[in-house]
């Protein structure tokens, strides 16, 4: 019995050393290469002189620290790919009218720096409590202009690519672009009685912006941008009278030029989905 | 005493079979990456945790109602961590004749004498209006993302973004001072307290210096137009309302001790 007993901790024992090296397999040597030479101490001497690390002499690759490169490839790229990104903007630098604006922008990526698209806004205004209080504290009211839409057409450059970890944690890739492009913007001046007729201007409206693009993934991004639109927008003359035919009003409009700072933010949706990079690392 | 042994024997050769196969597949499962709960970068130059910063700059406002202000600001902070800091700024007013182009334009049909109705003449409405002295903030702030870009594939920075929350002071001056509650026009002046928020970013330009941007709001209850804002026909403090106060500041900052260090 105490035979049994030894051939049952004897059968264990190789079991269990059969589980610790399922556990933990040792590395299998590659096969030499044909026409080289098993690997020796004076063969690794040598290969460190005379070949790169992670090159054998006969050219089979093992390994090496250096697979791990410091600056990956770009984690996005955009060359050939179009850009589809619904946006929401809001003027900045008007403090007595504000226009949040609803969009889009179609985007063609010339190459993954360069690219052209257009641009298509419709506003929606919303008048300021500094508005308001106007006819209260000076018993006057204001001449404003109401935009209603506005399409560009835009050039666009990537000058920058950066990256960022979040606490050191996780790694998020993004860009910088600036665009410029010239477009057009229809206006309606806001009557200061609110029951007299309105005219409506296009205005001819250059554009400049600055943004940045957060990579979510292959096809999905996030973007935020800056904008300035530059246009010669004509207001309700201040001498208007009662009954005055509109026309003559459109006639004595005063002209003044605006610059429109908008903030936007939008998601960008890329297709194809994929890429492939034509490049190693 | 044979079955005595027997019986060990079967039970510890049991326990070891058990002992050996059962838990063998879970721990196989329960394989991890050795670089599960590495930081995303290792070997990283450590620009601010343990290092304080001291910087200087320029500044202005943005969408105030009848006076720019176009600012000298200073910033100091002191950074416990890599993600955490605490900060404290001042900004001083350079251009306090600087109207706004809403405020030229009211000047602009604004009676100079009074008249019939109660539109007020351009000395009474410049009488209530105040405009940013100075202001000074202390914040706690958190700097979740850090990183590097290269502008042209040449130029090569590091950088972080952070938000900032605190308290935040505006001493409001005026040329008129305000000498009774009964009146239309009466400029709100001295310190105002209020919350004051926002973000910035720093970029290295080495391990020494960074240019760092903020945006920032302190928000406090003001009455710009110093005018009245509840119908009762005078301005006094039941006219005043919490008004945001936009600051947007340009600073060149110096990080000490100058040469930082190494992570693991």
């Amino acid at each position: 019995m105490t035979r049994l007993s030894i051939g049952v901790f004897a059968f264990v024992a190789t079991l269990g050393s059969g589980v610790a090296h399922a556990q933990d397999p040792a590395p299998a040597e590659p096969p030499p290469a044909a026409g080289t030479e098993a690997p020796s101490e004076n063969k690794t001497d040598e290969t460190a002189a005379g070949a790169a690390p992670g090159e054998q002499p006969g050219g089979a690759h093992k390994p090496s620290y250096e697979d791990i490169v410091v600056v990956p490839r770009k984690a996005f790229l955009k060359s050939g790919r179009l850009e589809l990104a619904p946006l929401a903007g809001v003027t900045l630098n008007d403090n007595l009218i504000h226009h949040y604006s609803v969009g889009g922008e179609l985007n063609f990526y010339l190459t993954d720096v360069f690219s052209i698209g257009i641009q298509g806004q419709y506003f929606i205004k919303e008048r300021s409590e500094r508005d308001s209080l106007v006819g209260l504290q000076y018993n006057r009211v204001p001449t404003l202009n109401r935009y209603k839409y506005a399409g560009v057409f835009n050039f666009g450059y990537v000058p920058g690519y950066g990256k960022f970890t979040i606490f050191n944690k996780f790694i998020w890739h993004w860009d910088i672009f600036v665009s410029a492009g010239v477009g057009a913007i229809w206006t309606e001046i806001i009557p200061r009685i609110a029951s007299d007729q309105s005219f409506q201007n296009i205005n001819i409206m250059p554009d400049f912006g600055v943004g940045t693009r957060f990579f979510l993934n292959d096809w999905l991004t996030v973007n935020f941008s800056l904008r300035d639109y530059v246009f010669n927008d004509k207001f309700e003359p201040t001498d208007r009278t009662r009954g005055e035919d509109i026309a003559t009003v459109k006639a004595g409009a005063i002209s003044q030029f605006v610059n429109n700072v908008m903030f936007f933010a939008s998601v960008g949706f890329y297709l194809p989905t994929s890429f492939q990079y034509r490049t190693p690392r | 005493m044979r079955a005595m042994i027997k019986g060990l024997s079967f039970a510890i050769a049991f326990t070891l079979v058990a002992g050996l196969h059962a838990p063998a597949p879970a721990h196989a499962q329960e394989r991890k990456s050795p670089l599960a709960d590495a930081p995303a970068v290792r070997r990283r130059v450590e620009l601010r945790e343990k290092r304080f910063e001291i910087g200087v700059g320029m500044g202005t406002t943005l969408g105030q109602d009848f006076y720019h202000a176009v600012m000298v600001n200073g910033r100091l902070g002191l950074h416990l961590t890599d993600w955490l800091a605490l900060g404290a700024v001042g900004f001083f007013n350079v251009t306090p004749k600087f109207q706004t182009a809403f405020n030229e334009k009211l000047m602009a049909v604004l009676p100079s004498m009074m008249g019939t109705d109660r539109t007020p003449t351009k000395s009474d409405a410049l009488a209530g209006m105040n405009r940013i002295g100075e202001a000074v903030a202390a914040q706690a702030e958190i700097i979740p993302f850090t990183g590097k870009f290269s502008l042209f594939s040449k130029l090569f920075m590091d950088y972080d973004f952070y938000a900032f929350g605190g308290v935040g002071a505006i001493d409001f001056k005026a040329d008129t001072p305000c000498t009774s509650d009964t009146l239309p026009s009466c400029a709100v002046t001295g310190f105002k307290i209020g919350p004051n928020f926002g973000g910035g970013v720093h970029m290295f330009a080495g391990q020494f210096f960074a240019l760092n941007f903020e945006v920032r709001d302190i928000l406090v209850r003001d009455n710009p137009a110093g005018r009245d804002e509840n119908g009762d026909g005078y301005a006094n403090s039941d006219d005043l309302s919490w008004n945001s106060n936009i600051f947007l500041s340009l600073n060149l900052t110096f990080f000490l001790p100058a040469h930082p260090p190494v992570s693991p």
